[in-house]
């Protein structure tokens, strides 16, 4: 093969070529060139096949619109799958690959398949392989029908950019309505961005040799000039791909080939959409064989890239056809003029065109190019459900100005005004905010329906391979609604969303009713309108950024430490101390804190100060427990609900003063409950009475826990000694500790004596070097959060939301006290008297045990009820060796678990059963005499 | 539970002691800083900062808001910033008492290790802040929090071109790593 | 992306807002006694309108909680009021 350029296109440059590869074929590019275009100049037709039939497939368009030439192409090691050809930018070294084809385009073994077509229509999927069961069919299907490999690369930068950018108005598309319209509004002081999808400016506009009386090419050049002299900002290679709510436009902006595109959210008073209109196929036997091609394509490549789709060239067009002869008699293509409703209209050939057949004669050709009409491109407009109306003599569906979408606009063939004069005219007034009503009755283009014979190789999709005979199969079952026969038939579901298949199927189908297209109605286009990577939509949210963990001050000391870091609740905290096996470290910080004292990073404990003359009414309010009488410098242990009468979030609350409370939430909950603080502060109370201060970053705490605690924490240089006889449990004082407040707090999670140490943040390092010195002679070291959570299980303690759902109330856990008792409004406080919340089977928080000798219960296991079909009447939360009983332990929720203590229940888990019996959820110093020890 | 002490890498901002006025210490002393095209952030220190809540909290402190230039920034003397309605950052002021003040009707919480804070200095600022958020010097704000790459921050303007942020210190690291990499997309 | 007017810090996007409920629920006094159906009433019963509603909105930056006039169709917003600002 050798290249067979017309001319010069404006696009490429022929002085600059290069080697790339098409299934495995070496051939030459030039700069400029896309994939298709350097195809096609190699003479390459057959690039792909088809989805469902496997039959040869070439390219059809130009742009966007293709709906054919699906390649997977690799440059520098990167593999892309699902490149488009027409608009993929060929470079140096490109390996391209057809895909749907094995073992290459123009010969696949799977052609076969073309032969079964009778037995492959509308709904086949469907039909056929429901039975026994689609899964069995799945692994062929996928074999058979994938576009292209997954390529097994993970391209870790492939990252988007992402900016937000404001403008006064926003042109789409920089044909010659775009291009006057961004003048005009850039020119009258408007701060203007112009956008278009295509690499080079200008260069979709090849049907008119002279614009305004100018050579085309110069005029759109003086056009960008002025444009971007007047300030305004232009960019290429940038798709507007979406329309969102209040004026927000979705741009790609390509980054070259495997590089991530970056999106800007651009926000526009106004939109103007000059975004052109594309030729529709037609429909006749065989049209979708590799040569056959849209009008504005066969210009395009012959224009732009200088490359003839043919020596001899069929043309079947029912727009503009005298002026696409005139330019192709101008490269000195012999021209085939051909009928585009002639009945008996068809294509020979195999792999690609070699004839056509009219009901007078044969000709052969080597490609055909047609038009079928054109459909104005009205997906952005759309998108907004701007409103739309059908334009009888063009038979289209075009933009109705009366139901506009808020500052949306449309110029040009977009809006159908198909004669330049009324085009340019219309978008000068639109872009200055004129009305305007242009007329669209001046250009009359025929609808030619789909002929009457051989309706099964008439292709109105063509990646999808759906037929007018699918179409009307489809009506024949009964599928009446446009989106029901979209769906059946996949018709327009294909990468190309329908952009050239769409009204044909319309039409198809109100043939086949027997109706008129807008009666018919249209499917609804949704964004994106080219596909976009996921990644460019997430942004820098990828990666370790997807969820990033909130972090402690004292990180590089654990680190230092030879923590090991995992996250909980969002935080990223120590869960052991030390490499290898976590369950030896975990048995180990038990014991040693159970047996002496343990030393643990509590810094993620909620701090919420909530103040003001208000505060302690407005706490008993949001809490279940009562809090009107909780005295200065004592803690409550509470709850808060939800008004559906659940458990949000446990917690201690600190009385500081008359008018100062501290809300030490659950660290996972922090944001939550200070949100849902600030919403019952401004909602249904008083807030210039109340003021909620989230200071959780601004304290760092570290807990000493464990019988030599009170030792540990006296030998710190402290004002003051703790004497626990005076100093109770729930109790808290303020002190000095190295010239800053120190707050100690007696409470304790672990069932040991426990003294809550919180510091200013970035004195936390003193203050837990200082314990650990002191504690490493008394056998104290550090505790991490696993070893926290095993003894709070043996102490009974729940979990909130890993112990609970969002059925579980507090008398479930055994807090019985505020729902029978407490006098004032609490939230949540009738939603724990409805029928449900008194019901007598209510799921309870109880506690499990099995013989020493067995293995432990797994978390998730369900208790189940006797019987051949067991039911499920309760769930494992919680299940530990424990080290201190040296036996498993289990805590979960039971139906009217609280009755059943001492029974035997069946455990459920993955299809095995076993035994456990149902015990009292504390399993560690039930008398309480080590925790009020004092 | 599963070890992630791999998967997340030492943090890049550390600092356990904060410098301490009373000591001697320095304590606006630049530590981390990135460059890129047009653009410096850095992370700074401030003397103090308090949170002062209350009906008259805004009209008490010459209170500052988007895009208004603070100047007592340049100078490390006491400015406010508000954030609420009802709230105002006191930045370098002089020393108050944590809790609810009677007289005054304010709730006052000192908030001086709460908060990681930098500064954005250049021409690309703004397009560094883009990447994070809708925001422009024409939108005015009477209030200088905002989300950023998802983040609550505080932000205001300091200079023509420079900017301060503050950030909760448990997500500075992830959010100063946002703005490093945004600094790498600008071209 | 919508943009909401915050009643004090004026227009951000909708990243910074936050649902809370539609508008006119009042909570019932619990103090005495209410029958299921009226607890359930405010708990769980949602207009859910095509249209205009009234909504109740926090925006989560400045915590300012208020009520929010929109066209649950079109989007439109047409004002948006301060529930301290009585309403
Ligand atoms: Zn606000």
């Amino acid at each position: 093969m050798h290249m067979s350029r017309t001319h010069a296109g404006v696009q490429v440059n022929t002085d600059a070529c290069f080697n790339f590869e098409f299934d495995g074929k070496t051939l030459q590019g030039c700069e400029g060139d896309t994939i298709a275009s350097a195809l096609l100049a190699n003479g390459v037709v057959v690039i792909g096949r088809g989805f469902k039939y496997h039959r040869p497939r070439g390219v059809w368009g130009s742009w966007t619109e293709e709906p054919n030439a699906i390649v997977q192409v690799t440059l520098n090691k990167r593999t892309l799958p699902n490149c488009l050809a027409t608009t993929t930018l060929l470079e140096t070294g490109m390996q391209v690959k057809s895909v749907n084809a094995f073992p290459s385009a123009a010969f696949d073994i799977k052609g076969g398949l073309n032969l079964l077509r009778r037995w492959l229509g509308a709904g086949f999927y469907y039909k056929t392989f429901m039975w026994p069961n689609w899964h069995l069919f799945e692994p062929m299907i996928r074999k058979m029908a994938g576009l292209g490999a997954v390529s097994e690369q993970c391209f870790d930068d492939y990252v988007s950019d992402q900016l937000h950018e404001t403008c006064d108005v926003l042109v789409v598309g920089a044909g010659p309505a775009g291009l006057v319209a961004a003048r005009t509004a850039a020119e009258a002081g408007e701060s203007v961005w112009l956008v278009d999808d295509h690499h080079t400016l200008g260069a979709t506009h090849f049907y008119h040799e002279f614009i305004e009386g100018v050579a085309a090419r110069s005029w759109i050049a003086t056009q960008l000039t002025a444009i971007i002299a007047a300030g305004a900002t232009v960019y290429s290679s940038t798709t507007a791909f979406g329309i969102y709510d209040h004026q927000l436009v979705g741009l790609m902006q390509l980054q070259g080939f495997a590089q991530a595109p970056r999106l800007i959210r651009l926000r526009a008073s106004r939109i103007i959409l000059a975004t052109g209109a594309i030729d529709r196929p037609l429909l006749f036997r065989n049209n979708d064989l590799p040569g056959i091609f849209s009008q504005s394509a066969a210009l395009d490549y012959l224009s732009n890239y200088g490359v003839s789709v043919g020596k001899r060239v069929g043309l079947a067009s029912v727009h503009n056809a005298d002026q696409v002869h005139d330019v192709f008699a101008k490269h000195a293509i012999e021209v085939v003029a051909l009928n585009p409703q002639d009945e008996a209209l068809s294509a020979i050939g195999r792999k690609q065109i070699q004839s056509v057949n009219t009901s007078t004669a044969r000709e052969s050709v080597d490609a055909l190019v047609v038009c079928g009409g054109l459909t104005p491109t009205i997906h952005l407009w759309s998108h907004q459900q701007g409103g739309l109306r059908w334009q009888k003599n063009i038979h289209a569906f075009v933009p109705n100005r009366e139901q506009a979408p808020a500052g949306l606009f449309v110029v040009g063939a977009a809006a159908g005004i198909y004669t330049l004069e009324d085009a340019l005219s219309d978008a000068v007034h639109v872009a200055i905010g004129r009305a305007s009503t242009p007329n669209l009755a001046a250009v009359s283009i025929p609808m030619p329906s789909a002929k009457t014979q051989n309706r099964d190789s008439q292709w109105i999709d063509v990646q999808h391979d759906v037929t007018v005979k699918d179409v009307d199969v489809a009506v024949q079952e009964n599928y009446a609604s446009v989106e029901h026969v979209k769906r059946y038939t996949t018709l327009g579901m294909a990468v190309d969303q329908g952009k050239t298949s769409n009204m044909l199927g319309l039409a198809a189908l109100a043939d086949k009713q027997k109706v008129s297209i807008p009666e018919v109605g249209i499917t609804t286009f949704r964004p994106p309108f080219v596909p976009v990577p996921l990644v460019t939509y997430g942004g820098q949210h990828t990666h370790l950024h997807s969820k990033p963990p909130k972090r402690l001050v004292l990180e590089p000391t654990h680190r230092a430490l030879n923590a090991a870091l995992c996250e909980y609740g969002g935080w990223l905290r120590p869960g052991w101390y030390g490499d290898g096996r976590m369950d030896e470290h975990v048995q180990q910080e038990v014991l040693m804190t159970r047996e002496q004292a343990g030393i643990l990073d509590a810094s993620a404990l909620g701090k919420i100060e909530v103040m003001g003359p208000d505060a302690r009414n407005f706490l008993n309010f949001v809490y279940y427990n009562r809090l009107d009488n909780l005295q200065p410098g004592h803690i409550r242990y509470g709850f808060m609900l939800t008004e559906g009468g659940s458990v949000y979030d446990d917690g201690v609350v600190w009385c500081m003063d008359e008018h100062r409370f501290l809300v030490s939430c659950s660290s996972s909950h922090v944001a939550g409950v200070e949100q849902l603080l600030e919403s019952w502060r401004q909602d249904g109370n008083n807030p210039n009475q109340i003021y909620v201060h989230n200071a959780t970053s601004q304290w760092a705490t570290i807990t000493v826990t464990g019988p030599k605690a009170l030792d540990i924490v006296n030998a710190l240089p402290l004002p003051i000694e703790l004497n626990m006889a005076e100093f109770k449990h729930m109790r808290f004082l303020e002190a000095t500790y190295q010239n800053h407040t120190l707050r100690i707090a007696r409470v304790s999670f672990s069932g040991e004596i426990s003294f809550e140490l919180s510091v200013p943040t970035t004195q936390a390092l003193m203050l837990w070097n200082d314990l650990l010195r002191i504690g490493k002679p008394l056998q104290a070291g550090p505790l991490g959060l696993e070893a926290m959570s095993v003894m709070r299980a043996e102490k009974g303690y729940i979990i909130v939301g890993k112990d609970t759902d969002g059925e579980t109330m507090p008398h479930d856990l055994g807090f019985t006290g505020p729902r029978a008792n407490k006098t004032a409004a609490f939230v949540g406080d009738r939603s724990l008297h409805t029928k449900t919340a008194q019901s007598s089977s209510r799921r309870q928080w109880v506690g499990f045990t099995v013989p020493k000798d067995q293995p432990m219960i797994p978390v998730g296991a369900h208790l189940v009820n006797g019987g051949d079909k067991p039911k499920s009447i309760g769930v494992v939360t919680s299940s530990y060796f424990s080290p201190t009983l040296q036996q498993p332990i289990a805590l979960g929720l039971l139906e009217a678990g609280a009755l059943r203590l001492g029974e035997q229940v069946s455990v459920w888990h993955m299809g095995q059963q076993s035994r456990a019996k149902v015990v009292s959820p504390c399993f560690y110093d039930v008398s309480g005499a080590r925790l009020h020890a004092g | 539970m599963r070890d992630d002490r791999n998967k997340w890498p030492s943090p890049v901002l550390n600092d356990a002691t904060r410098g301490d006025a009373t000591r001697g210490e320095p304590t606006s002393a630049e530590t981390e800083t990135v460059s890129g095209l047009n653009i410096t952030l850095s992370r700074i220190k401030l003397q103090r900062q308090v949170w002062v809540s209350g009906t008259s909290a805004l009209q008490r402190f010459k209170c500052h808001s988007w895009p208004s230039i603070t100047p007592g920034f340049k100078q490390a003397q006491a400015y406010s910033v508000c954030l609420r309605r009802d709230r105002v950052l006191l930045v370098n002021g002089t020393l108050m008492k944590d809790g609810w003040d009677a007289q005054l009707d304010l709730a006052i919480t000192e908030v001086s290790d709460s908060y990681y804070v930098f500064k954005l200095v250049g021409e690309n600022s703004l397009a560094v802040l883009r990447r994070g958020t809708e925001i422009s010097l024409t939108t005015p704000s009477a209030s200088a929090m905002r989300k950023l790459f998802g983040y609550d921050v505080v932000l205001y303007r300091t200079a023509e071109i420079e900017f301060c942020l503050h950030i909760d210190r448990a997500n500075a690291e992830s959010f100063w790593a946002h703005l490093v990499e945004s600094i790498d997309n600008l071209a | 992306m919508q943009q909401f007017p915050c009643p004090f810090c004026g227009e951000r996007d909708e990243r910074e807002f936050h649902f809370l409920a539609e508008a006119g629920k009042e909570r019932p006094n619990t103090t005495v006694s209410i029958d299921d159906e009226t607890w359930a009433r405010y708990l769980y019963k949602q207009r859910n309108e095509k249209g205009e509603v009234q909504e109740i909105w926090m925006h989560l930056t400045c915590r300012e909680v208020f009520l929010l006039k929109r066209h649950s169709v079109t989007m439109a917003v047409s004002e948006s009021v301060s529930l301290r600002q009585g309403c």
